[in-house]
């Protein structure tokens, strides 16, 4: 099995629309949660959102392009220039077919699907575009990508709610450890901001009314963000035979389903993946100095998550630092495990470890070190991402710098 | 949580819209929609029942007050939501919102 190196990032969320903003925010413990401007005030009781309002559409498309792309899609693409730059990636015709897509999604294209039903159902216009269906899929993100890279090899998509991007990234890891693939373009996206969706999530009862507070006393549930991430992986020896820039290496996966509940999360579901990604990395729990928390700030999922980590992870657990970087990016939803990737990677490789924002004070139930408000200044090896689903699938990744 | 929610966390004390002022077709019409919407039987409801002995869920609870917003054409806050747990709780919370529209509706703009 080959060791699998990340090579190039590239991320567009609220922090900033390019890899450095994004870090630079990260890196000063920046909240990235504003008033919603995407839709209108007064439709949904929450008011707050972590959208990108740096994106502007015209920077990165032509006028024709954007048209048929979904604003998932075109985060996703633009997400994977950035990363694609970054790496340096000399394309060769056998590298692009052997190379893979693998993105997430949650919502893929309803944003615009919510639109051109709006537009049947509400403003009686009988004619749909030949675009609607192609626009709206959960795949045209990673077919965006094959286009503009003439990537050949295997490319789809997967969802699986909040942890889609890491079992994306997932995928692909194990695609390039095993020798499917040469090179991988891995992570997700999500664009969610419609009337329609933020009506749903409203009925869901888990939309903060303020800000996001992940583990902390008074939190009120989640804030809705939008963005994507993307990586690229390489085998570690090509990489540096190539001389490229090595962020640290994708080092394990986990994957696990609470079988259980479709909203109500159990901390044995949670612990096991965490536990399938530290043997597939063949790491001992005392070597992690670092989790990116799922961290959604919801009452239910922080104390569950706290509780699968003191279960894997035992007394060590008191030595590890914890934070959620949705305090600060929001609840990305499917892009949620490829930002939060990418915010691990540059933690481990910049010796930072970012904070848990907005944090008022301990809650007993999350009694973990949350590296509360203030980035860290930190030596880490080991570190792990969560990502836990509504459905009950979970979904660990191991990195190493 | 340091709020005070809408709805008492126990019919004792309460006096405004305590079980004796709820009218008893408003409580059969609250159990009702409880009933309805588990899809269990609707004699093995009462005013008296628990969530926890109806085996109404989390996600099952915000299922009900769902339903009775559009039963009742009443907006439930989401901080109320999460504290109810019996049929009581939730007629009364329910009571009160009502009282508070047509105190509302009533009052000199």
């Amino acid at each position: 099995m080959r060791s699998v190196a990340v090579t190039g990032i590239g991320v567009v969320c609220a922090l900033g629309t390019d890899r450095e903003s994004f870090w630079k925010a990260l890196a000063a413990g920046a909240c990235g949660i504003g008033p919603m401007q995407l839709v209108e005030p007064g439709v949904v009781r929450f008011s707050n959102a972590a959208e990108c309002r740096d994106f502007r559409v015209a920077d990165h498309f032509e006028d024709k392009d954007a048209a048929f792309l979904d604003r998932f899609a075109q985060f996703a693409a633009v997400a994977a220039r950035e990363a694609v730059r970054d790496a340096g990636i000399e394309w060769t015709q056998d590298l692009r077919e052997r190379a893979a897509i693998v993105t997430g999604t949650s919502t893929g294209g309803q944003t615009s699907e919510d639109e051109s039903f709006r537009d049947f159902y509400e403003r009686g216009q009988t004619r749909f575009s030949p675009f609607a269906i192609p626009k709206a899929m959960s795949n045209a993100g990673a077919s965006r990508i094959s286009f503009e890279h003439r990537i050949s090899g295997p490319v789809y998509t997967v969802s699986t709610a909040c942890s889609s991007s890491n079992h994306a990234i997932g995928q692909a890891f194990w695609m390039v450890r095993n020798g499917v693939a040469d090179l991988a373009i891995a992570g997700g996206s999500d664009a969610p901001f419609s009337p329609g969706m933020l009506k749903a999530w409203e009925g869901m009862r888990v939309v903060s009314p303020d800000t996001c507070r992940p583990f902390s006393r008074d939190r009120k549930g989640l804030i809705l963000g939008e963005g994507a991430a993307m990586l690229v992986l390489e085998p570690l020896d090509s990489a540096r035979a190539r001389g490229a820039h090595i962020y640290g290496e994708i080092a394990g996966f986990g994957m696990s389903s609470d079988a259980h509940h479709l909203t109500q999360p159990l901390p044995e579901g949670a612990a096991r993946a965490m536990r399938t990604a530290l043997a597939d990395a063949g790491a001992l729990p005392e070597a992690f100095g670092y989790i990116n928390a799922h961290g959604t700030g919801t009452p239910a999922n922080d104390p569950t998550e706290t509780a699968a980590i003191r279960a894997v992870f035992g007394a060590h657990a008191s030595k590890l630092m914890v934070s959620s970087t949705k305090s600060m990016h929001g609840h990305t939803l499917g892009a949620a495990g490829a930002i939060e990737a990418a915010a691990t990677l540059l933690a481990l490789a910049r010796r930072v470890v970012p904070p848990t924002a907005n944090f008022l004070g301990p809650d007993p139930a999350c009694d973990l070190d949350v590296v509360p408000n203030v980035p860290r200044p930190a030596e880490v090896e080991w570190a792990l991402s969560n990502s836990f689903a509504f459905g009950g699938l979970n979904a660990t990744l191991a990195f190493r710098r | 949580m340091g709020d005070t929610p809408n709805v008492p966390a126990t019919p004792a004390g309460s006096s405004a819209s305590s079980n004796a002022d709820m009218p008893e077709d408003f409580k059969a019409r609250v159990i009702g929609v409880i009933a309805k919407t588990q899809r269990i039987p609707l004699e093995t409801v009462s005013i008296d029942s628990t969530f926890e002995e109806l085996k109404i869920d989390s996600l099952d609870g915000i299922n009900l007050i769902f339903a009775l917003e559009n039963e009742f054409n009443v907006d439930i806050p989401d901080e109320d939501a999460r504290t109810v747990k019996s049929v009581r709780q939730m007629a009364q919370g329910i009571a009160q919102l009502l009282a508070r529209k047509a105190g509302a509706q009533g009052s000199p703009a």
